[in-house]
């Protein structure tokens, strides 16, 4: 330990920071506002078993509910990724385009506009990415998309509100997975249609495309996707490469 | 009957709806949550605000926390992101130190010191460094603060900054090395 980190120690952060405002009585009043926590207090597996038995269920239980719009499913609150809606139902596009990305940058300028640090694969995974690209439209503060040819990688904070909405057709799967102890789920199968979702939950339908199979997971305050990797195997073993 | 609830056991009677339990979180916890807050807003009630609304929020996740893992590196995980989406509605100048000392005014801290001398001492040196600190950017200072001053693991440092900790440790080094040159470059003007 150097003087200058001894030193540093020494602070006495009481010094360095306001008092500490007691939050306890408004947090418990917030709560108390709220559902009752016993509700979602569920053992995790009994959870993902429940999970489980959802899907097929809403699966088994498609066509009823590709008819009706609003039939969101609550997966993905169910699962974490507060990030992302998702919806049994027929997609209403057929494009196909890859996805507009935003404009070619440096990882480092990308960085710097996204405000924050992008999660990137060991090298030894992939090698660099052949491009990076940022789009300021997504919130809140815009995606970090690498690219590896047609693998994509796209990274944005996460909100506690949907950013993205997806719309799964009845034969895609939707499956639970777990990356560095933190949930996710792989879509797969059919195509299904991605779509960015404006507050308060309006959709902007010429965002809409067709997406391939899929890896979506939270990590360290960030949404990840990513498409385009072939298998489940291969979207796993890069998402968990990522340290 | 006996020994004090343990951290999992808070959490496990949280979870299972014992506001109680989470009461007790919160208090354990708050500290470390709102200077972490205030690591990134610089704005006391925008810290408050964060802090508070993380624990609402960790709250309604908490079935999602793993019982056995430790709660601090998890809920300021969730500080932090509360925290950055205030900062960024505001797009306020960080000011942390000299803000925080200006509310502390003096530094009577000097007092404490056994001989006049060494209280002098003492004081100049901690008001250099805080000058010091104060003067790098913002990343540099956040990175030391949490390491050093918070005291934070490299792991909770990675994620209050939302970074990688190994990334943790190599912008903790360019910070030293700023924060030396800085103080060097401070004394060899008083020389």
């Amino acid at each position: 330990m150097t003087d200058i980190e001894r030193a540093l120690g020494e602070l006495d952060p009481s010094r360095l920071f306001p008092a500490t405002p007691d939050v306890e009585s408004a947090v418990r009043r917030a709560i108390a506002q709220t559902e009752p926590p016993t509700r979602r207090a569920q053992p995790r597996q009994l959870r993902r078993t429940a999970l489980t038995v959802a899907a097929i269920v809403i699966a088994a239980t498609v066509t009823l509910m590709a008819a009706s719009a609003g039939a969101r499913s609550t997966l993905l609150e169910l699962l974490g990724l507060e990030g992302t809606t998702v919806e049994r139902g027929e997609p209403s596009t057929r494009n196909e385009r890859p996805p507009a990305l935003g404009r070619a940058v440096s990882l480092a300028e990308a960085e710097r506009l996204a405000d924050f640090e992008a999660a990137v694969p060991p090298l030894t995974a992939l090698g660099p990415p052949t491009r990076v690209r940022y789009d300021p439209s997504v919130p809140p503060s815009g995606q970090i998309s690498l690219t590896w040819g047609s693998l994509v990688l796209s990274e944005a904070q996460a909100l506690g509100r949907p950013t993205f909405g997806k719309v799964v057709p009845a034969d895609a799967r939707i499956e639970a997975v777990e990356i560095d102890g933190q949930p996710g789920y792989w879509l797969s199968g059919s195509p299904h249609e991605v779509f960015r979702l404006l507050p308060p939950g309006t959709r902007r339908r010429q965002t809409a495309r067709l997406a391939g199979d899929t890896l979506l997971w939270e990590r360290g305050g960030l949404l990840l996707r990513l498409e385009g990797a072939g298998s489940k195997l291969a979207a796993l073993a890069i998402a968990r490469s990522m340290r | 009957m006996g020994r004090p609830p343990t951290e999992d056991d808070l959490v496990r009677r949280a979870r299972g709806g014992d506001g109680d339990a989470y009461g007790q979180l919160v208090r354990q916890h708050q500290e470390m949550a709102f200077r972490t807050a205030f690591l990134i807003t610089a704005d006391r009630s925008d810290a408050e605000d964060a802090t508070q609304e993380a624990f609402v929020k960790a709250h309604g996740a908490i079935a999602r926390f793993r019982v056995g893992q430790p709660f601090r590196p998890w809920l300021l995980t969730i500080v932090a992101n509360e925290a950055r989406n205030r900062r960024r509605s505001t797009g306020r100048r960080q000011d942390l130190l000299r803000q925080a000392s200006a509310e502390h005014g003096v530094d009577d801290g000097a007092l404490l010191d056994p001989t006049p001398e060494s209280a002098l001492l003492t004081s100049e040196r901690r008001r250099h460094l805080i000058a010091a600190l104060d003067s790098l950017d913002l990343r540099d200072r956040q990175v030391i603060v949490c390491r050093h001053v918070l005291d934070l693991s490299e792991r909770e440092s990675a994620n209050v900054l939302g970074c990688r900790p190994g990334t943790v440790k190599s912008r903790l080094s360019r910070a030293l090395a700023r924060l030396r040159s800085r103080l060097e470059d401070e004394a060899a003007r008083n020389d």
